[in-house]
């Protein structure tokens, strides 16, 4: 693919998620849900910023000539993906756990099956993020 | 693992970003190679040792116990 348009496209997700999760923060703050409306606001604001530093990153790699993935990082995206895939099995497993053991035995406030979706592919999306940055900093991959 | 990448680029007086360009990886991965930190494909090793006029044996150098 045209690595410019690739850029093109990368930047595009991240503005389609950040609107996204704008809109969703309006509809909760006219429900009258201040407090995660605003939640959801800021961690829309920390996209569009993370978005807007990581497509000029990106941009400025093209510009120069220089790939914007090679062997390094496709090492460092695997391992996160590996780690990130083990790592959310843990979390839903914590949950399975939570949904049964916690809520029959323990009387801990029961969890809707969107909760137990939201939490899944965020917490993915964190770790995969995380082990991402860990990786990318990691001497040998 | 020591790498002579860094040595060799300033025979050549190339920057890290050109050499980067000229194999095709990102400047990142140049700055772990010379480090030593980062152990590259064969392929990349041969490409690096083609763009800088020496062998892979002159560029990387392992000690006996990191060879097994």
């Amino acid at each position: 693919m045209n690595e410019k348009l690739s850029v093109l496209l990368k930047g595009t997700v991240f503005a389609l998620v950040a609107l996204t999760m704008l809109l969703f923060s309006a509809m909760l703050f006219l429900k009258g849900s201040s407090l995660y409306s605003m939640l959801i606001a800021i961690i829309a604001v920390v996209i569009i910023l993370f978005g807007a530093k990581f497509v000029k990153g990106r941009y400025e790699l093209v510009r120069n000539g220089i790939p914007q993935e090679d062997e390094r990082t496709d090492r460092v995206m695997k391992n996160a993906g590996y780690y990130a895939f083990l790592g959310t099995i843990w979390v839903l497993l914590g949950l399975m756990w939570y949904a049964g053991t916690g809520v029959e035995d323990h009387g801990f406030p029961g969890i809707l099956p969107r909760h137990v979706a939201a939490v899944g592919i965020v917490a993915s999306a964190v770790m995969f993020g995380t082990f991402y940055l860990y990786f990318s900093r990691k001497e040998d991959v | 693992m020591k790498t002579r990448i860094k040595e060799y680029r300033a025979k050549y007086d190339m920057t890290q970003e050109e050499l980067a360009r000229r194999v095709g990886v990102r400047r990142e991965t140049v700055v772990f190679l010379e480090a030593g930190k980062y152990n590259p494909s064969l392929k990349l090793a041969c490409g690096i040792a083609k763009v800088l006029k020496a062998t892979v044996e002159e560029l990387f150098v392992f000690e006996a116990k990191e060879l097994g």
